[in-house]
């Protein structure tokens, strides 16, 4: 196991370098530059001294040797934009992603999986295609559409919810506030992940309870329910853990159509603006730190098939 | 499942909303109003990173020496008053005595100076620098008087010093570098100090800015208690939150939008014309574009009046030169107009010499009338580029479209001047002054982006700067529009107006653009 961990680690690295190394190479070759040169009105004297100021003068490969030397101490630079530090701006806007992310996540899970078991197991019956049905739909609405229409409903006709972002601008932090605002955002962003749960934990959990071994338990004389619970679901579960394992790095890339939306200052509108905005420290922040999400979450689907199935070894 | 959210939704709400939900509706007097930004603002008016989602903050925060009067010409803001020498080159400021900072310390000429060293730093390169490379220095003479010293006469100075040009205390920035300006984030980013109606309260990063009232405040106290701008990208959820009565004020970009918000309650929606100009740049290094009946041609080929109605749902004005009817005594109605006439634009084509091809297309020794029309991809110009190209093969001339993301324009097509036409606007600030759009010195490097080259052009953008009484300017610029409608610097496209809504309890707001009302907003009121 610790071989197992010490060979991830040592790939993590490799992927890290080839990703922020492909990620800079990108962001420096696109068309434009960075946005405060790049407006109608300034002149040209200006952009010069602008491209002195954020480094732009220097080539490629001292740009990026620079880059590297300090991203190895943690430390990502200054945007090209507002001039904050990367590092502060990102310390800011992950706790909101993770909290909205969190939020849909955790709605997804408690109420997808559950939905699919009884999905699966009462297949064709009238709850079966109540399930169906609606994660059809949730599959199908476009995520920006379905916000405004929560909106419109919740915010401008009922006024019941508030539409945009994470408190109430003068008021004191409470944490009912916060889940009053963290509502609608929720759940359009849980509309994206849920019937993806939903119909994976059906699939896998119908193709289970065909398999010998559930069979088996049931000519034993085991009840249905640790049959399921104890032997169908368990196994039912890993393709499950693995879109799982797909989904949590893009909750933490920021669910950008959300964000924006509801104006919740998470680190999808951040990366949309920073790319828009061609602030290359900034992008370069964003990309190793949604890399390092993703490797680490893809360890924790890894070990939790081993969990899952105990066949499964590392090593 | 959706059931089980709502339902989830619908219990939360029951369990706590009674208990936070703010109360909504202000009490007499005082009162708060909200409008949305579409970025994250920085306060400082020089940062480079200053842009459209600062502007409205920085308005009221800072004043400028100037600003654009409620009955549309400027007037002093933190100058008094102020003169010309006869030659042009020195103006001095007399400046309002007794005014403070938001942290109490008096407000002085050496502040005024610290501002525009900064702007004149070309190191730095200061947002909003363009307006004044003119300044050879600023010296102080006493506490209340600043001199500008000219490099060459300037008569729109004294609109430049008024938009954007807050002026910033220098005892923020006392330890600070030159080269640290910028990162200078206590102030940029956080504790801006001003002199203006409102004060810094709360700034929450990607989320709002509240402002607080003033009671200082030299122009006399504000009557609402804050001001809280919101940070909204999206449109569609501003038109929301605007519905839902969560911003008080709004800005209509889109027109198409203001059938939501037209005829609700208690909502009033009004719009004003604005300094701003459309146009389509031809590229006067292309021998396509040089003869003037061309160009003629053009702005008979295409129909104003329906595009403004398909695009801007008629909230725009067929523009008849690029200075507009805002500026007053400036503007001139006595001009050359195009009227949409395809036989018209047929034969000034036919004199220039081109005959129609076989395909319909116009040829001239050989030559297709063929170009490359670019333009951004943002506001409605991707369909405007259509309809063009469309309006154009009406009368055998033929467009390719190029469009580009913003970004990409301004480097690829716009600086190296790579382009055949382009589809573009200016926001000018309240002054005819439009030497640095169209005079032949500003072609190369400047914002003159047809590369335009006219003596007579020249010499009255020139004389207009020169100019020192007023009479003089009007002669000169209505001359220059006569001019400019004639031989086309720009195919006019139109002047857009300004929509705007907001709740009809907000009152006070002057008849003028909302970036100056802004600047007024001490006299807004909630009833």
């Amino acid at each position: 196991m610790g071989r197992y961990l010490l060979e991830r680690a040592v790939q993590a690295c490799v992927v890290l370098l080839v990703v922020s190394t492909l990620t800079f190479l990108m962001v420096s070759l696109a068309p434009g530059g960075p946005e405060i040169m790049m407006t109608m009105e300034s002149t040209p004297e200006q952009r010069e001294a602008l491209t002195r100021q954020l480094g732009l003068d220097q080539p490629l490969v001292v740009r990026y040797v620079k880059w590297v030397a300090s991203a190895l101490r943690a430390d990502f630079g200054r945007s090209f934009g507002d001039r904050r530090k990367v590092n502060e701006v990102i310390r800011e806007r992950l706790p909101n992603t993770l909290l909205l992310g969190g939020a849909a996540l955790a709605v997804s899970i408690l109420v997808g999986i559950p939905a699919g078991i009884i999905s699966a197991v009462r297949r064709y019956s009238a709850s079966d295609h109540v399930v169906t049905f609606f994660s059809f739909i949730g599959v199908s609405i476009p995520a920006f559409w379905f916000a405004i229409l929560l909106i419109l409903v919740f915010t401008v006709h009922f006024k019941l919810l508030p539409a945009s972002g994470m408190a109430t601008p003068g008021v004191p932090f409470s944490l009912g506030n916060r889940l009053l605002h963290l509502i609608l955002p929720a759940t359009v962003l849980a509309t994206a992940t849920l019937p993806n749960l939903v119909r994976f934990m059906r699939s896998a959990l119908i193709e289970e309870i065909g398999q010998d071994y559930v069979r088996t338990a049931r000519a034993k004389g085991l009840p249905n329910r640790l049959v399921l619970s104890r032997h169908a679901i368990r196994n039912a579960l890993i393709p499950v853990v693995t879109v799982l394992g797909v989904l949590i790095p893009r909750l933490v890339g920021g669910a950008v159509i959300t964000e924006t939306i509801f104006g919740w200052p998470g680190m999808g509108q951040l990366a949309v603006a920073s790319t828009i905005g061609r602030d290359f420290p900034m992008v370069m922040g964003i990309t190793v730190v949604v890399a390092v999400v993703v490797i680490v979450s893809n360890l924790l689907v890894d070990l939790a098939y081993g969990w899952l199935d105990p066949r499964i070894t590392y090593g | 499942m959706r059931v089980r959210i709502l339902a989830l939704v619908v219990g939360v709400l029951l369990v706590t909303g009674s208990l936070i939900v703010p109360a909504r509706g202000a009490p007499a007097g005082g009162g708060s109003i909200a409008f949305p930004i579409v970025g994250d603002p920085t306060f400082n008016p020089w940062h480079p990173r200053h842009f459209v989602e600062s502007i409205f903050v920085t308005r009221v925060l800072f004043n400028g020496l100037t600003k654009w009067g409620k009955e549309s010409r400027w007037v002093g803001d933190l100058a008094e008053s102020w003169e010309v020498s006869a030659d042009g080159l020195t103006w001095t400021f007399k400046l309002r005595r007794g005014v403070k900072w938001h942290d109490g310390r008096d407000f002085t000429a050496d502040d005024v100076k610290f501002t525009y060293d900064i702007v004149l730093n070309p190191q730095l390169g200061a947002t909003g620098r363009a307006a004044f490379t003119n300044i050879r220095e600023v010296r102080v003479v006493d506490p209340a008087t600043v001199q500008f010293l000219l490099s060459a006469p300037q008569a729109s100075l004294v609109a430049a010093v008024g938009v954007n040009a807050g002026i910033i205390p220098r005892h923020a920035f006392a330890n600070v570098a030159p080269a640290n300006y910028w990162t200078h984030d206590a102030f940029n980013k956080r504790t801006p100090i001003g002199t203006g109606a409102y004060k810094i309260r709360e700034y929450v990063s990607g989320s709002y800015v509240t402002l607080e009232k003033n009671p200082a405040y030299f122009g006399g106290a504000p009557s609402i208690d804050t001001i809280t701008f919101k940070v909204l990208p999206d449109v569609n959820a501003q038109i929301a939150q605007f519905l839902a009565g969560d911003l008080t004020i709004i800005f209509i970009d889109n027109p198409a939008l203001v059938r939501a918000v037209r005829g609700r309650p208690n909502v009033e929606v009004n719009t004003l014309p604005q300094n701003n100009f459309y146009y389509m740049a031809p590229n006067f290094r292309n021998a396509l574009f040089q003869d003037r009946r061309v160009r003629q041609a053009i702005m008979h080929a295409w129909d104003r009046p329906a595009m403004i109605k398909g695009f801007l749902e008629g909230f725009a004005t067929p523009a008849s030169s690029p200075l507009t009817p805002v500026l007053r005594n400036f503007f001139n109605p006595n001009v050359k107009t195009y009227e949409f006439d395809r036989a018209k634009a047929r034969q000034l084509l036919a004199e220039a010499g081109w005959r129609p091809g076989p395909d319909g297309i116009l040829v001239k020794d050989g030559q297709r009338f063929r170009f490359a029309l670019s333009y951004p991809t943002v506001q409605y110009f991707e369909p405007l580029a259509a309809l063009v190209q469309q309006y154009l093969r009406a009368v055998g001339i033929e467009a390719t479209l190029d469009g580009a993301d913003f970004n990409t324009f301004i480097a690829q097509k716009l600086l190296p001047r790579r382009f055949d036409a382009l589809l573009g606007w200016w926001i000018m600030p309240e002054d005819p002054d439009f030497f640095n759009y169209a005079h032949s010195s500003a072609a190369e490097r400047g914002f003159n982006l047809p590369m335009y080259s006219n003596k007579d052009a020249d010499a009255l953008m020139e004389a207009g700067r020169k100019a020192t009484s007023l009479a003089e300017r009007e002669r000169i610029y209505k001359r220059l529009q006569e001019l400019m409608a004639e031989d086309l610097p720009y195919l006019q496209l139109w002047w857009p107006n300004e929509i705007r809504a907001w709740h009809t309890r907000l009152k006070g707001v002057p008849p003028i653009h909302l970036r100056a009302a802004f600047q007024w907003v001490n006299e807004w009121r909630l009833e």
